[in-house]
């Protein structure tokens, strides 16, 4: 860094949406062959603000600049002409045609003659660009619906690398990438730096971007904080200018050591097989914590949803701590099981409904007068005695889920288990995508459930999370149990990782 | 904001059909010669009430809708009878189903007409709810296209006081004429196609058919009855019977275009076709003769129960008892014939003011009875609407 | 975990807007209602008198019927099209019933039959997989076939000794106890909270616990059931069964329910009051523009054209990009 000019500045930036205020006076500026890394909370702005970058969006007021010259791109292809392309954590490609067809859309004028595509042509180059990016085992020609989520993020990256941007934008991208995905992405980051082009890198995980970039901006409530260089890029700092308050050293656990309150088995699972699962047997004890480790595909989110009754088995059991057996999501919740789905807005919840109607769902049973009747009272006071215990940001009961920040949503998830007066819960990806604070709220009830005699199986890929929150940890690989580690302070991500692959 | 707003444009627009559907009312016209009371006791038949006199009404119409021409029609040709009449013309389009049907009658009684019309095509077993209905709120009705088949309620309604009478097609005439018409087109060899199973008016029309056939010696050589796909099954008869020149088609005339068809596949280019009911395209093939005869025009039907009830309400009844008056077909055999029902049926009005005052309401015209009333419908045809229109029929 | 009350954060400005707009649009119903109300008495002097009061009663009441049960499959997301085929059917097994057994036998045929026939449709659908548009179309074909091949002609006639049955006072005890269960049904027990998340989301109502399949069974059951009821009051009504009976139906419980306030597609949006409101509103403009003296063309236009309105304005557009 050091060249006078930035690459983009963006100056005074204001923007809302209807009441909401997205963006309130906000100015960087990312200079070439820097890695500018971007955090902020949910609310914080750091989408709306690359979206305004990136062309997709444009600010009420304030102004852009590109090398210095006025920057606004009527829409993102614009920008991306300009040099300023983008990657989002959605699915950005078109499932019913080719690779080379989403590549170069919009830009397939250069291979027509007359009006007549040369598809040969287009198929070649995009297998150029394929190779270029580093993925060269994906073949230009293959539709786009039959690869994996991982191997369509590939397609976009390899289309944003058309032209070598001068901005390559990475909003969250990471999260839902796996491994194999991550390190391409890291290593076109490495290459575009030493071209001396720019990254501006947004994601919600403090190590990665600490690993990553060379300077990090914070947003907080849509106001630009600070932008932290090399030297001052350090997680708890960062953890206290995202949040604005000081945050606990023990971000997960107090105790580094597995402390159950009895051995006595909440859950048997034996010989379980269904799908890609294997022979999957474990106890899981009395206040508990059971992590499950693993590559997303390896089979760690089927185990959960196997367990509660959603997936057809082949053969195995699953024995609550009575010693009954349980095979459908009805008999789990009658035995006090809870199950949190990783899809949180479409399986978790019904997010179109408010909250006391999610909350109270499982529980309807127990709330029954003279056999039928449900009162709404009683509903109400279900609902508003474990959002209150939760501590649940809303604006009353009545509220529809879809308003909810992620965090909280989560916590109504909770609160529904709760209500029921679950004893086991298997939560799957419980902190996924929700803010530094709230992420040490649900850990904090974790340990709290724990402490009452609950048990909770935590299937996680994110490590840290994992590591940090178990009493135990499962290793699973192909559809197996390869490998069980118990909790101590040795314990490293390595040593796990190992197994995983 | 934008629900809110939306809905007052709704209602906005609501209102503006309101005023539209208000201006279009029939405006009671003061005729010519507006004839007040009629003191003569003697000149009607059978000495009903002596002081029948014109005086407002307004009269509701009851059927399917006017999207189609025969809905379109009736409901025009309805219109005429109560203007001519002086009255106000309410229509309720929606009685598709025979629960509609009572609902419209509801509606219409509440809106405040003094008489009805409505036809049971939805099914007669409503008429003694309607009967009752128009007892109880004193409104004359009648029914048009129908017949009652089932005994007991005929009897019921013969006890209402209310109840005038009906207005039908004579069917096994109309068959009989078409079946001679056909004889006297070529037709020697006849396939018969029956739009339903078990349906009165076809089953009638089709007897006219086979018993001028008997007479005139027309073979009836086989009977398609309520086929799927009129074109294959006009084709299998044709390979079955080779011989056939002619086709009688006793109902769902548009279907002529597929016996047609099937009938020039096959080779055939001088076969007779006679049909029921009105369709598009009968003008082109009138022209071109793949069609000779085709009936149809019975929308005079509304006319004329509308004059039965308003006699009724004027106090100017033509009979005492329940009567029924038969219509007869508008039967079409030429381009020409086509054209004037066009002209002055579909589009125009076949009889004027007058033309009805004189003939058809006592209050205008002491002389009018029954039997010259029921004369009158009789002359209904192409040639007269020709005669009186100063036209070529 | 702290054991405060849940954190209420403040009720800005904004929040009271959305409230607001929030309360209108469930108003909005009650306001058109309202408003046709007050037109038509105006335009006509005589709607609000107890006689046409009586009619628009009479003639919403088995709308009221059908479209109270439709509201349950609706819920979930499914529309039963046999509904309306259905009741025909069950109108023409109760007048069977009472012209061949006893008139007092067509209330349990009539019911019975509208039962079996939602339970098959229920059964096609969650034991057989049929998707519920192609189950319940075949079965209104097989139902209309079924009731044309019992009714030779076009219709058929109850015993004369029942024309005294139907009376105001029975319609309307019946109309009360009916509206109450209903209502109770829906909106107080498992069973019409669980349906109402069927139409949400039925992988996220799986989750939580709900037996989807046997949910949709008993929706349409009770749907059937309604259609056997309905069918019943349509012969009182009509006097008999005719081929044409229950044509509508189908058509006019969807059209009433989404001028109620309720969407097609069911869901959070689902409410029993739709059916009370649209039946009202269906009937009272009905009534109320053939009073007014434009029944026939403008009564099918005005009514296709406030349906299209009601649909656009209610169907959710998509919230503005999500801030991250």
């Amino acid at each position: 860094m050091g060249a006078s000019t930035p690459v983009v500045e963006v100056k005074n930036i204001y923007k809302s949406f209807s009441s909401t205020r997205a963006l309130q006076d906000v100015s960087l500026a990312v200079y070439p062959g820097e890695v500018r890394g971007l955090i902020g909370e949910n609310g914080s702005g750091k989408s709306t603000l690359s979206a305004i970058i990136s062309g997709n969006l444009k600010a009420d007021e304030g102004s852009m600049f590109l090398f210095g010259e006025p920057y606004a791109p009527a829409n993102s292809f614009e920008a991306s002409e300009k040099g300023v392309s983008m990657i989002v954590q959605e699915q950005g490609t078109i499932s019913t045609v080719s690779v080379a067809a989403n590549i170069f859309a919009g830009r397939e004028s250069q291979f027509c003659k007359l009006g007549i595509l040369n598809s040969k042509k287009l198929s070649a180059e995009a297998q150029k660009l394929l190779d270029k990016v580093g993925v060269s085992d994906i073949k230009a020609d293959a539709p786009v619906a039959g690869l994996s989520f991982e191997d369509r993020k590939l397609v976009e990256i390899a289309r944003a690398f058309y032209k070598l941007p001068e901005l390559f934008i990475v909003d969250e991208t990471t999260t839902a990438l796996p491994q194999k995905g991550r390190n391409i992405l890291y290593g076109l980051i490495k290459m575009l730096k030493k071209e001396g082009k720019s990254v501006l890198f947004i994601s919600h995980d403090i190590d990665e971007l600490i690993e990553v970039c060379d300077t990090v901006t914070i947003l907080r409530d849509g106001r630009f904080i600070a932008t932290l260089e090399e030297g001052e890029m350090e997680a708890k700092k960062m953890k206290e200018l995202m949040v604005g308050r000081e945050v606990a050293d023990n971000f997960y656990r107090n105790d580094s050591n597995c402390t159950c309150v009895a051995d006595k088995p909440m859950l048997t699972v034996k010989d379980l097989s269904c799908g890609i699962l294997k022979d999957i047997s474990f106890e899981l004890k009395t206040g508990e914590i059971l992590g499950l480790a693993g590559l997303s595909d390896c089979g760690i989110h089927e185990v959960g949803k196997a367990i509660f009754g959603l997936l057809h088995r082949e053969s195995g059991t699953v024995t609550v701590g009575d010693g009954t057996q349980i095979h459908t999501p009805s008999e789990a919740i009658k035995k006090r099981v809870g199950f949190m789905s990783k899809n949180r807005d479409t399986e978790s919840m019904l997010i179109s409904m408010n909250i006391q109607e999610n909350v109270v769902l499982p529980s309807l049973d127990h709330l029954k007068v003279a056999g039928f009747f449900i009162p709404p009272k009683k509903e109400k006071e279900l609902a508003s005695e474990w959002c209150g215990k939760l501590n649940v940001k809303m604006r009353d009961l009545k509220q529809s889920c879809a308003e909810l920040s992620g965090g909280n949503k989560q916590k109504i998830v909770l609160a529904k288990w709760l209500g029921n007066g679950s004893e086991v819960f298997i939560l799957d990806c419980p902190t996924r995508g929700i803010d530094i604070g709230v992420k040490e709220a649900i850990y904090r009830i974790m340990e709290d459930l724990k402490s009452q005699g609950k048990s909770i199986i935590m299937i996680s890929e994110e490590l840290p999370e994992v590591i940090g929150m178990s009493d135990r940890i499962l290793v699973m690989k192909d559809g197996r149990i390869v490998k069980e580690f118990d909790r101590g302070p040795e314990l490293t991500e390595n040593s796990i990782i190992q197994y995983m692959i | 904001m934008k629900k809110l707003l939306a809905l007052l444009l709704a209602l906005a627009m609501v209102f503006c059909l309101v005023a539209c559907g208000g201006g279009n009312d029939e405006e009671p016209e003061t005729p010519d010669d507006s004839q007040g009371e009629t003191e003569d006791p003697g000149t009607d038949d059978g000495g009903e009430t002596p002081a029948g006199e014109q005086k407002p009404f307004k009269y509701g119409f009851i059927s399917w809708g006017t999207a189609d021409e025969h809905g379109r029609t009736l409901a025009a040709a309805t219109q005429w009878a109560v203007e001519a009449a002086g009255g106000e013309f309410v229509m309720d389009g929606s009685a598709v189903s025979a629960e509609q049907t009572i609902a419209a009658a509801e509606n219409l009684i509440q809106g405040g007409c003094d008489i009805i019309s409505f036809c049971t095509y939805a099914g007669e077993a409503s008429v003694p709810q309607i009967s009752k209905l128009c007892q109880e709120n004193e409104v004359y009705w009648t029914m048009w296209d129908t017949t009652i088949a089932d005994e007991s309620i005929q009897e019921m309604i013969n006890q209402d006081p209310y109840f005038v009478g009906t207005a039908n097609e004579d069917q096994y005439s109309a068959g009989y004429d078409t079946m001679q018409k056909m004889a006297e087109a070529g037709a020697t060899d006849v396939i018969v196609v029956k739009y339903g199973v078990n349906i009165p008016t076809c089953d009638d029309r089709c007897e006219g058919a086979y018993d001028a056939a008997e007479e005139l010696g027309i073979n009836m050589l086989y009977e398609i009855v309520a086929p799927e796909d009129y074109k294959a099954a006009m084709q299998n008869a044709l390979v079955a019977y080779p011989e056939a020149n002619a086709a009688f088609l006793a109902g769902s005339g548009t279907q002529s275009t597929a016996v047609s068809a099937a009938f020039e596949e096959a080779g055939k280019s001088d076969y007779v076709i006679g049909a029921f009911d009105y369709f598009d395209s009968m003008g082109e093939m009138l022209q071109d003769g793949s069609l000779k005869v085709i009936n149809g025009g019975h929308m005079v039907t509304g006319t004329f129960t509308a004059v039965m009830g308003i006699n009724a309400f004027f106090g100017t009844p033509l009979s005492e008892e329940k009567y029924s008056i038969v219509i007869p077909y508008l039967t079409l055999t030429s381009y020409e014939d086509y054209e004037l029902y066009i002209e002055y049926a579909s589009e125009g009005a076949a009889y004027t003011s007058e033309e009805l005052q004189q003939n058809c309401f006592p209050v205008f015209n002491p002389d009018v009875t029954l039997e010259s009333f029921q004369e009158f419908v009789s002359n209904w045809s192409i040639e007269d609407i020709a005669a009186r229109k100063g036209a070529e029929a | 975990m702290s054991t405060n009350t849940a954190v209420r954060t403040k009720k800005s400005d904004e929040d009271k807007k959305l409230a607001f707009k929030k309360a209108l649009s469930t108003a909005i119903p009650y306001l058109g209602l309202l408003i046709l109300i007050v037109l038509f008495q105006i335009l006509t002097g005589n709607f609000l008198t107890a006689s046409n009061l009586e009619a628009i009663f009479d003639q919403g009441f088995t709308l009221l019927i059908a479209s109270m049960a439709g509201v349950f499959v609706m819920a979930t997301g499914n529309l039963d099209f046999s509904l309306g085929a259905n009741a025909g059917f069950c109108c023409v097994c109760a007048t069977l019933a009472a012209t061949y057994i006893h008139p007092i036998a067509s209330i349990p045929v009539a019911i019975i039959v509208g039962l079996i026939v939602g339970m098959v449709n229920g059964f096609a659908q969650t034991v057989l997989r049929l998707p519920s548009f192609i189950a319940c179309l075949c079965m209104m074909f097989i139902l209309t076939a079924a009731t044309q091949s019992l009714i030779t002609g076009s219709s058929i006639m109850m015993p004369v000794s029942m024309m005294f049955w139907e009376t105001f006072a029975r319609k309307l005890i019946f109309g009360i106890i009916y509206m109450a269960v209903m209502i109770v049904m829906f909106k107080y027990t498992r069973v019409g909270k669980e349906l109402k998340t069927l139409g949400v989301s039925p992988e996220a109502a799986r989750q939580s616990g709900v037996n989807v399949k046997k949910r949709i069974f008993l929706a349409y059951a009770i749907t059937g059931l309604a259609a056997g009821i309905a069918g019943f009051w349509f012969m009182l009504r009509t006097g008999g069964a005719a081929t044409t009976t229950g044509q509508t139906t189908t058509s006019d419980v969807i059209i009433a329910v989404v001028f109620g306030g309720m969407s097609v597609s069911g869901g959070a949006s689902s409410k029993i009051s739709a059916a009370i409101l649209g039946t009202l509103i269906v009937t009272v403009l009905n009534n109320g523009m053939v009073m007014a003296g434009f029944g026939g063309d403008p009564q099918q236009l005005v009514k296709g054209l406030l349906f299209l309105l009601v649909i656009a304005v209610s169907t959710k557009r998509d919230p503005n990009v999500i801030i991250k």
